[in-house]
């Protein structure tokens, strides 16, 4: 009896050893990430361009832009050139990161309490976020992260109901079904530049 | 006043439109908006000519006399002036927990908040809820029915803007009491400014503008229905289904 749950406990201890260097589970995965990006915000020593740059490093290592593209794009997704397919995904990456950028410049000091993760039927997780503080005090953000080589990324981002995939997924529809594959594109690139030019 | 009755007149003439236009088109590509045709030049007109020549320059302005402050106090003031649209929407829920917060959050913002220009009652725990009639009919089982735009007011449907009407009566009772139409004016103005930054961030954020709104709208709407804060949101599993790069 005891030989077993000494080999057992063995056993479990590979186990973690063995998925030590990878990733605990997504809650503990988004709490490091949260930290992180909050530990720059609070930089005050930082300019906001700096900022930015830091968080999209951040945001790089935990976010999986290549699914997120493809999800947002679904049955849309066939339609585009394998060129097309990788200009899109860096448009849409750059778009996301500006228009959040613009957000992080107005960080009033909010704080990101990590809630407890679900286990979708798909092995997919979502972790709850509550924001603390600041201007958005209360605010509901769930976090989706699929794993992949053994480290969770976050694949969509739910503010207070709503969607990121599936709102822009609609837009997207709107877009290709009326004006084309490369009005589309089009689209995200002028949004780029426009906002590149502030 | 003109502010109170006229959307009726709007609404009705709307609604006949909106009719017309989901018969006309009853197969439509987007299977959450059957009357997208109808609602895209409201919402042009809601968005380039009200908002944009209109309602944002006057908040712009609202927002370069006034100190943020005193912006977000006035914005508390009139959320308690709403307490009776909060309060009597808990009781028809049958939410008579939430009922009573929102009564504790009157009896001490209006006093010790200073007729509710401070907010002291969110800093001991009783946390506004919001509520208007088309969630208490949301909640009695009365579906939304299609995404609806009308002018002037906005985003909605045939229960959320029929039961807004109603919303407005109750919202809109301080006014009466107070006997000042400038109060509602000031209202719109300040709430405006407080989201200044918010919908320039929409707007760049968007690539289609208008459904983008909707579907952030639509969402929100059953979230608050179904007041369900607690549970963690749940979009379809197939949303999540990555097309292949093969076919």
């Amino acid at each position: 009896m005891t030989s077993r749950r000494v080999a057992v406990a063995i056993a479990l201890l590979v186990l973690v050893a063995r998925s030590a260097p990878a990733e605990q589970d997504p809650r503990a995965a988004l709490d490091e990430t949260a930290s992180r990006v909050l530990s720059i915000l609070a930089r005050e020593d930082f300019t906001t361009e700096q900022r930015i740059q830091h968080i999209e490093q951040i945001a790089e290592e935990r976010f999986d832009f290549e699914v997120l593209a493809r999800l947002v794009l679904a049955r849309n997704y066939r339609k585009l050139s394998p060129e097309q397919r990788v200009e899109f995904v860096r448009e849409f990456r750059q778009h996301l990161a500006r228009t959040y950028g613009r957000r992080l410049e107005r960080y009033a000091g909010e704080q990101i309490e990590v809630g407890e993760a679900r286990t979708e039927a798909n092995g997919d997780a979502t972790v709850r976020t509550t924001m603390v503080g600041g201007n958005q005090d209360g605010a509901r953000v769930d976090y989706r992260l699929r794993l992949r080589n053994g480290s969770w990324y976050v694949i969509d981002v739910i503010v207070e109901g709503v969607s990121l995939v599936q709102n822009f997924r609609t837009q997207i529809q709107e877009i290709v079904s009326s004006k084309g594959v490369d009005h589309l594109i089009q689209t995200l690139r002028e949004k780029n530049t426009a906002s590149a030019g502030n | 006043m003109t502010r109170r009755t006229f959307p009726a007149t709007a609404l009705v003439a709307a609604l006949c439109a909106c009719a017309l236009a989901g018969s006309a088109r009853a197969a439509d590509d987007t299977p959450g908006d059957p009357w997208e045709s109808f609602n895209r030049p409201i919402f042009w007109f809601n968005d380039r000519v009200l908002d944009r020549r209109l309602l944002e320059p006057l908040a712009v302005g609202w927002e370069f006399i006034t100190p943020a402050t005193l912006r977000v106090h006035l914005g508390q003031l009139f959320q308690n002036l709403h307490f009776p649209l909060r309060f009597a929407n808990d009781l028809l829920q049958a939410d008579v927990k939430q009922a009573g917060v929102e009564l504790g959050r009157f009896a001490v913002n209006s006093t010790v908040g200073v007729v509710g220009f401070f907010d002291p009652a969110s800093g001991w725990g009783l946390e506004k809820r919001d509520e208007d009639f088309g969630q208490t009919l949301g909640v009695w089982g009365v579906p939304s029915g299609p995404y609806l735009q009308l002018p002037f007011v906005g985003a909605g449907s045939p229960r959320d803007s029929l039961a807004g009407l109603l919303d407005l009566a109750f919202g809109g009772a301080p006014d009466f009491l107070i006997g000042l139409p400038v109060i509602s004016t000031t209202e719109r103005i300040n709430s405006r400014a407080l989201l200044l930054e918010d919908v320039r961030d929409a707007r760049e954020a968007s690539l289609d503008y208008y459904s983008g709104l909707r579907d952030a709208y639509v969402p929100r709407r059953r979230a608050l229905v179904a007041n369900a804060s607690d549970e963690p949101s749940t979009p379809p599993d197939d949303l999540y289904e990555v097309p292949g790069d093969d076919e």
